[in-house]
């Protein structure tokens, strides 16, 4: 089972969006991780078969996006879920469950299968117009199931999800992995780090890095340092680095902040996470920043 | 092929709860059922001079015409001469005071009514004033001048359809604005107009072409509203993004969403077309079906009767309905606002009816015809301006329905692949 992107690249005039972008996926759960503007959706809808690529192709198994073959693969749940708001949970899924090709029988089989999987039983004849924003947010997980895909590509699929909610996807998740191709894309690293057995870090259109959680935290071991300091060299530092956490204690300010040497004297190094990751490649440092 | 209908029935399903689609078909079907009650409610002056209900009045006139009816043969038209000739010679029929000679209400029951087809024939054939023939020579009440039936003699009866047939041929070879081929062809078709013309009450059939372009665009403004959002809607919801990454979201969907458009077109129009026909005709009594169009108009050279005619007609408006309602399609697919769509579908059906363009620019003119506003007159469907392709003169209701196949074949892969081809961004 392989999912594979040959320099996939998509551009608005002269803006470059998804810049040349090879991989490829295997079975398991791959997070992809980027800031707001990164490339990331785009590269998804290409994935998808929704958004031509400029230049480049996606193939699963040797079939091109473009192929029936191909989306009767994929199950795809978009960062802004849309849905038919006269319709009823039950309604929607038995009409997406025939789109996937399901015969009404199994599309209705199925559908009662994944309310119950996402804890939407109770509302099975409501309509969606009348669900709250992570109801309908379960409810597009669901649509993605339907078919049981071997390639599941989540847009940002937890917002919106309340932290218990959150956490039964996380599992669910893990263990759609063991026999698909999972695509998370989000910018809430505590997701990743938790389900993600690969990480892809993309920016500014390209692909940064691809690897394990250690690998990725690997870039930067030795980079990230903890200091306990007062208000004007706390001040010093957070216009300087990119500063991952910041807690005032009394009169001192704790920082955890990343950086190629260390920041200051009485500077501890700290085990690196993704966060870490994370903020090193997207925050931005502001040489004006002050405390609060 | 099952999921296939399933997904026509999802589409069918999407269309029924949408609140525009109910709002419109309400509409229609009150449009339609005010029609056909303002058509036989209040009070007539009827031929007998009497103020009575509408629907006595459309009694009492069918009583009378189908008195007489039957075919228009020798002795009939005899027979019409002869009541007109007994009528005028008697000045009792008349009130004569000084503003001139008036027929008499009970005169004109008793002498003319029975005959009214065969007299309205015979005062446009027979007219030699081109000024009366402009206005059909049809004055009866008006008696102040003599009407060409007053100078006809019984024995002229003999020669009624020849005249007829020699007045008709004088007119098509005087149009300056028919072709060669196009004359030929009214030759060809008037050699085929079956006579004698066969005389009875017909009004259901005439009100029917009279209402029949009001209804069709009535109908049309439903089938706007309803269809506009069949794929603008995707794209509203956002539902785009689920249906074209889903197996058949890039073919039998929008074969589905094409299929519903379309059957829902053709169920709509026969249901409001043949419904029409059918209460036009429970009200006016199921008679008139053998009457020949050319009592409507007799220069008209379509060999064809009332209901035959109302038939093809239905059909043209039916087919017009189906082009049209493609390129709904077509729009919603492309520009993605359903309300936009609903706008450009109301200019394309009201814009053209507001054009006038003279049969001197036959081109121009032709194309205007294509129009719905136009396409769906009783007068357009039957005109005597042909479409000649080079080789072949095809006539309005037969070139209607090819252009209108032709057209939807053309614009229905296109509307698909528009839909199909949509990105999301």
């Amino acid at each position: 089972m392989e999912l594979s992107t040959d320099c996939l690249t998509k551009q608005y005039d002269k803006k470059i969006v998804v810049d040349r972008i090879s991989m490829t996926l295997n079975k398991g759960v791959y997070g992809l991780l980027g800031a707001n503007g990164a490339g990331k959706t785009t590269l998804i809808r290409m994935m998808c078969g929704i958004l031509k690529p400029t230049s480049g192709e996606v193939t699963f198994n040797g079939v091109d996006v473009t192929h029936e073959d191909y989306r009767d693969a994929l199950g795809y749940m978009p960062q802004f879920f849309g849905y038919y708001p006269e319709f009823n949970a039950m309604e929607f899924l038995c009409y997406m469950g025939c789109l996937k090709g399901l015969t009404k029988k199994r599309a209705r089989e199925r559908s009662k299968e994944l309310l119950e999987l996402v804890s939407l039983t109770d509302v099975a004849g409501s309509k969606i117009k009348t669900f709250s924003g992570g109801m309908k947010q379960r409810l597009g997980i669901a649509q993605a199931l339907l078919n049981n895909p071997k390639i599941l590509i989540l847009d940002e699929p937890t917002a919106g999800l309340d932290p218990k909610e959150r956490v039964r996807f996380r599992s669910l998740i893990s263990q759609l992995g063991e026999d698909k191709i999972v695509l998370l894309s989000t910018h809430i690293v505590s997701d990743i780090e938790s389900i993600a057995a690969n990480i892809l870090i993309m920016k500014g259109g390209r692909l940064l890095h691809k690897g394990t959680l250690e690998e990725i935290t690997a870039l930067i071991e030795g980079k990230v340092f903890e200091c306990n300091l007062d208000r004007t060299a706390a001040e010093a530092l957070i216009s300087k680095y990119p500063v991952i956490n910041l807690r005032y204690q009394q009169d001192r300010t704790l920082l955890r902040l990343v950086c190629e040497e260390k920041p200051c004297v009485g500077a501890v190094n700290a085990a690196a996470t993704l966060e870490d990751v994370y903020l090193y490649y997207f925050s931005e440092v502001n040489p004006n920043a002050k405390l609060f | 092929m099952q999921s296939f209908f399933d997904l026509v029935g999802f589409e069918y399903k999407k269309l029924f709860k949408r609140r525009s689609t109910i709002i419109s078909l309400v509409m229609v079907l009150a449009i339609a059922v005010i029609t056909c009650i303002t058509s036989i409610t209040g009070h007539v002056y009827w031929s007998s001079g009497e103020r009575i209900p509408l629907l006595e009045a459309m009694r009492q006139d069918r009583e009378v015409i189908t008195s007489k009816a039957g075919y228009m043969e020798e002795a009939f038209i005899r027979e019409a001469i002869e009541q007109n000739a007994i009528m005028i010679a008697n000045n009792d029929n008349y009130i004569i005071n000084d503003y001139g000679k008036h027929l008499k209400s009970s005169a004109y029951m008793n002498y003319i009514l029975p005959y009214e087809k065969a007299v309205n024939i015979i005062n446009i054939i027979y007219e030699r004033n081109i000024e009366n023939l402009g206005t059909n020579g049809i004055e009866l009440f008006n008696t102040s001048t003599i009407r060409p039936i007053d100078k006809l003699r019984t024995e002229d009866a003999a020669g009624f359809y020849e005249v007829i047939n020699q007045t008709v041929q004088n007119q098509i070879n005087g149009r300056t604005l028919l072709s060669e081929g196009e004359k030929t062809k009214h030759f060809e078709m008037l050699s085929r107009v079956e006579t004698p013309y066969y005389n009875d009450y017909f009004q259901g059939f005439l009100t029917f072409a009279r209402l029949l372009q009001v209804v069709a665009l009535i109908m049309m403004i439903a089938m706007a509203i309803s269809i506009s959002p069949i794929f603008s809607n995707e794209y509203q919801t956002k539902m785009d993004q689920l249906l074209l990454t889903s197996k058949y979201g890039k073919s039998k969907a929008i074969a589905a969403k094409l299929f519903t458009g379309f059957s829902f077109t053709l169920a709509l129009a026969m249901i409001t077309l043949f419904g029409l026909l059918l209460s036009l005709q429970v009200l006016h009594g199921f008679r008139g079906a053998d009457v020949a169009i050319q009592a409507m108009d007799v220069f008209s050279t379509y060999p064809l009767t009332m209901l035959q005619a109302s038939l093809i007609a239905i059909l043209v408006v039916i087919s017009t309905t189906l082009l049209f309602v493609i390129c709904i399609m077509l729009f919603s697919a492309w520009i993605k606002s359903a309300f936009l769509v609903v706008t450009m579908s109301f200019l394309l059906l009201f814009m053209p009816g507001l054009i006038n363009i003279s049969a001197k620019n036959r081109l121009l003119y032709q194309l205007l015809q294509l129009f719905p506003a136009k396409a769906t007159m009783f007068s357009n469907i039957f005109s005597e301006y042909f479409f000649e392709i080079p080789g072949i003169i095809l006539t309005p209701p037969v070139f209607y329905v090819i252009f209108s196949i032709l057209m939807a074949s053309l614009l229905t892969p296109i509307t698909g692949y528009v839909f199909k081809s949509h990105q999301v961004e």
